[in-house]
């Protein structure tokens, strides 16, 4: 009770001093409300500036009311993320939010065999990222990813280093360029591709500059800041192609689908989609709860406005279908992974 | 020449590069202060007895090993019992010990000294700033 | 005023709030401006953007400068970046001049912060477009002059110094390598706690502070001699302004140091004060007395840790990449505002942009002010008796190691195992600063030399022929290993002579 009084005292005295118009707490009267005093929602990432952690606290704020509980995002990381999650309480006091890379860290073998998909149980998926893609310098002789392709075959002389990152997203959306490439041109071109392993963002970016890389793995909310023209020359980049199904609006950028990257004999297309991963033998009145509570967040505009400012869209699939969902989509990605190239072979 | 200015690199041995070669210079600058150690005392003549001990001559038993132990306590203590418990105990232990006499006065000191900090602690930062505590 | 059109009196206010809670932050062993912001980023949402920039930048001003105190007064190192501060901030509290150090350090970060607020303001996108010509060969090459200290601060044997910080470098090493997750050097049994290595701030704290506490029970907790004297006796022990007068120098270029260090993305914060404080001893004219209470050391330690802050602002607004882990979190605060960092923010945020800049120079002065005038009171913790500072001291490094990762019992395990670990390394003659130094930059060296070599296929030539800087910092590297074998000797020759 002490607790509460406190907690509310300091609640009260922030919001004086922040001065903001904000009302009162979550309406009581919701059927989502959760009987825990605070969630807590680790992510697998360990950066407070990227997309994780955008979505997983946009998500939470709006889920904080509608589930009338406190949430607090940590960003701890993917392997400290899923210890956490393998010795957290039933209750749903401790929740994970990640993206796709937690079951292809595991394909890849970044992460370890018990933390595949099936070993959680899968809530629902949140959002996307459509803004995932390649990008090269400013004055780069191809414009897009199948025009690079198509340079490395009339120069035979050149080669193309790729800047990613082992285990995540961009190594499965490297391997499907990687692949088609193969598949068009041969291996008389797919043997000058190599790649540049490194770890963030800002690496990423510097490696295209200090030209260690000539293509690097991006996404608009990253690098659009970029790709404008009164950039100036030495740091300017431009995109590519994105890996998203469709084109993400306001950008004047080809999917990957366009240009005709195609792998297995399909288009080649991946969308980042974010999602909750919970403990196993979770409760199951939290985990429909939370289901519910999504479902209502994901509805509204204001939430999807947040998202827009960083050009992430809605992507609402309910946690009863999301494990099949995510199953199928890790078995075609699979399908890629065997046929992908072994990085030690390509890696300088 | 040039093989041996060039690293052999491979993707999955990157992390095994630079541990190699920080372990060669180490092993090196061991050898050679072990070394020069010998060599001295060879010098010196070894008839010299060796004048290093570990601990100081007037060292407190009491006090070094009974805050050790505490200190390695602690930890186990917060799991089980929490924080504020153990850490009211803790505190309270330490400077009873540090005091080194049981006294009216010395009691006192560390009860005081154990609640208000403890106190402060938790309140500051367990519920103003909302940080995890143990 | 153009002051109030830009900032808006609650962004004052909350910028004090900030400062204040900074300067908590900083002073608390395990404590630091990075944790202090993460904790309030969320809160940001609910506010203005211009407030929120001022209640972050006041933390981040007031953490850094925070750390002086337990440093100064305790030995203890509140940040990492405050670790050079003990090498000589602490000799003199033990001389009776506690008050004066805090006062000298204080005036220092205040004209550091500013100095480098300065260049911000002045040359943000330039210095950004340099910054990024620094490849990894270069950053390898600073960092490993930032580990020339090592060198010069050995105190006796010049190989065993070396032997510590390499000693250093190799625990840091312990841990996953990021860029293929390969796990090495971990001891059996223990790879679920140590997939990302031992946490800075534990084996920082657990070192000095832990380490520190073992060596006075050993000795019984007896009063140390400075807890009897009076911190203002005599006229040595007076601050006055004109403990600056011959350190113009000094204040400039250890400042500027700062700063450069901090426009350089990915060379860590307490690169800054190390290689400022080890140019401060080799240019001095009196280097012996450098670790025995020099203001000089001092001075040069403060004033760089505070040139950080305007320095890592300068890639983060011009380029929209982080200068260091704080304006990393930095980052995210306008993210979350939908504020998008990147080579355009100044021209398309005017306002926003000279908010910062305001905002800054408030935090600097509020933070001279607010600490200056109550040092007063936090010196008097020097008379504080043992047995009650102590068991103090214990309980917030174990919430502040605790805490530092959002609640990993490791880490307080990390802290006594290397307070243990401290107190045996003092027993059998490792050097601890040189050791920590070593902890502190040797991943990041590892880093950039793993990343040289990708980019080259593995040629080691690399690190010469990569242009005029490289070759301009080879220089300086052996310059300061040279000079410290003969500092070293010169050293070892006074001792012998007063021996005699």
């Amino acid at each position: 009770m002490k607790k509460i009084v406190i907690t509310t005292f300091i609640l009260v005295t922030a919001l004086l001093l922040s001065a903001c118009g904000s009302e009162s707490n979550a309406s009581q009267d919701d059927g989502n409300n959760v009987d825990l005093s605070r969630v807590r929602v680790v992510i697998g990432s360990s950066s407070t500036g990227g997309d994780t952690y955008q979505n997983a606290e946009a998500v939470s704020r709006y889920l904080e009311d509608e589930m009338g509980t406190n949430m607090k995002v940590d960003a701890i990381g993917a392997v400290k993320a899923f210890d956490e999650l393998s010795s957290a309480k039933d209750d749903g006091s401790t929740v994970m939010f990640f993206h796709d890379m937690a079951y292809l860290g595991v394909e890849y073998g970044a992460f370890k065999e018990e933390n595949k998909l099936e070993n959680w149980t899968i809530g629902p998926v949140v959002a996307i990222n459509p803004g995932n893609g390649f990008l090269t310098s400013g004055e780069a002789p191809y414009d897009t990813l199948a025009e690079s392709a198509e340079w490395l075959n009339e120069n035979p002389e050149e080669t193309i280093t790729v800047a990613i990152q082992a285990g995540g997203v961009s190594e499965v959306i490297f391997d499907g360029y990687y692949l088609w490439a193969k598949e068009e041109f041969g291996t008389g071109v797919s043997d000058r591709i190599n790649v540049y392993v490194t770890g963030s963002q800002e690496d990423k970016n510097q490696a295209l500059w200090d030209g260690n890389a000539d293509i690097i793995h991006g996404s608009i909310g990253a690098n659009a800041e970029y790709t404008k023209d009164e950039v100036e020359d030495k740091i300017k980049m431009k995109f590519l192609g994105l890996t998203a199904s469709e084109r993400v609006e306001g950008y004047d950028i080809p999917t990957m689908a366009e240009q005709g990257i195609m792998v297995n004999g399909k288009e080649f297309t991946f969308d980042k989609e974010f999602y909750f991963l919970m403990p196993k033998n979770v409760d199951k009145e939290f985990a429909d709860k939370l289901d519910q509570a999504v479902q209502e967040v994901v509805g509204m505009e204001k939430y999807q406005e947040d998202l827009q400012k960083n050009s992430y869209i809605t992507n609402y699939i309910p946690a009863s279908e999301s494990t099949e969902y995510l199953l199928e989509k890790r078995k075609e990605v699979n399908k890629i992974i065997e046929k992908a190239p072994d990085l030690d072979e390509i890696a300088q | 020449m040039e093989d041996l200015l060039t690293v052999e690199l491979s993707f999955s041995e990157y992390h095994l590069i630079f541990p190699r070669i920080v372990i060669t210079i180490l092993l090196i600058l061991g050898a050679i202060i072990v070394f020069r150690y010998f060599y001295k005392r060879m010098k010196l003549g070894s008839s010299k007895k060796r004048d290093f001990s570990f601990f100081i001559a007037t060292y407190d038993k009491t006090k070094l090993f009974g805050s050790a132990i505490l200190l390695f306590l602690y930890p186990f203590m917060m799991e089980r019992l929490g924080f504020l418990i153990s850490t009211i105990g803790l505190m309270f232990f330490m400077t009873l010990l540090f005091i080194g006499k049981i006294k009216k006065t010395a009691l006192f000191t560390s009860l005081t000294n154990a609640l208000a900090t403890t106190f402060v602690i938790w309140y500051v930062f367990g519920q103003l700033f909302d940080i995890t505590l143990p | 005023m153009e002051l109030i059109g830009v900032l808006s009196p609650m962004s004052i206010l909350l910028c004090f709030l900030g400062v204040l809670i900074g300067i908590i932050f900083g002073s608390i062993p395990g404590m630091t401006a990075t944790m202090a912001i993460a904790i309030f980023l969320p809160i940001t949402y609910a506010l203005d953007m211009i407030d929120s920039i001022g209640l972050l930048i006041g933390l981040y001003v007031g953490g850094i400068s925070g750390g002086l105190v337990p440093a100064i007064l305790l030995n203890i190192p509140g940040t990492p970046s405050s670790l050079c501060t003990t090498f000589d901030g602490y000799p003199m509290t033990q001389n009776g001049q506690g008050e004066k150090a805090l006062k000298v350090g204080i005036t220092a970060s205040l004209i550091g912060g500013l100095l480098s607020l300065t260049i911000l303001y002045f040359f943000a996108p330039l210095l950004a477009s340099v910054a990024i010509d620094f490849s990894s060969v270069e950053k390898f090459l600073i960092i490993i002059f930032a580990l020339t200290i090592i060198a010069s601060i050995s105190k006796g044997s010049l190989l065993v110094g070396i032997f510590s910080g390499i000693l250093g470098v190799f625990v840091s090493l312990i841990g996953t390598f990021a860029d293929n997750n390969e796990m090495r050097l971990i001891p059996p049994g223990l790879e679920e706690q140590l997939v990302y290595g031992f946490s800075l701030l534990p084996v920082l704290i657990g070192l000095f502070a832990i380490g520190q506490m073992l060596i006075e029970a050993e000795e019984g907790m007896k009063p140390a001699t400075h807890q009897n004297i009076d911190l203002n006796k005599g006229e040595k022990s007076r601050f006055k302004f004109r403990v600056f007068k011959n350190q113009m120098v000094n204040l400039f270029r250890s400042s500027v140091l700062g700063t450069f260090i901090g426009i350089l993305p990915g060379v860590g914060g307490s690169a800054a004060s190390i290689t400022a404080y080890s140019q401060a001893k080799s240019f001095s004219k009196k280097p012996s007395n450098f670790g025995k209470g020099e203001p000089e050391g001092l001075i040069a330690s403060e004033s760089a840790n505070n040139g950080l802050t305007g320095g890592a602002l300068i890639p983060l607004l011009s380029l929209g990449i982080p200068g260091d882990s704080t304006t990393a979190i930095l980052i995210g605060a306008f993210l979350l505002q939908g504020i998008e960092v990147g080579p355009l923010f100044i021209p398309t945020n005017p306002d926003l942009w000279s908010g910062i800049v305001y905002a800054l120079i408030i935090a600097n002065i509020v933070m001279f002010a607010m600490m200056f005038f109550s040092i007063r009171y936090f010196a008097k913790i020097v008379y504080i008796p043992k047995y009650i500072i102590f068991p103090i001291i214990i309980v917030m490094c174990t919430v502040g190691s605790y805490a530092i990762n959002n609640g990993v019992m490791f880490d307080v395990w990390t802290l006594l195992l290397f307070g243990l670990a401290g107190y045996i390394f003092m027993k059998i003659g490792i050097q601890i600063p040189p050791f920590l130094i070593g902890f502190i930059l040797g991943a990041q060296c590892e880093k950039y030399f793993i990343d040289s070599l990708k980019g080259n296929g593995g040629d080691l030539t690399v690190f010469f022929t990569n242009g005029p800087v490289a070759l301009v910092l080879w220089i300086l590297i052996i310059g300061a290993f040279v000079y410290a074998i003969l500092d070293n000797r010169s050293a070892k020759r006074n001792d012998a002579r007063d021996a005699s």
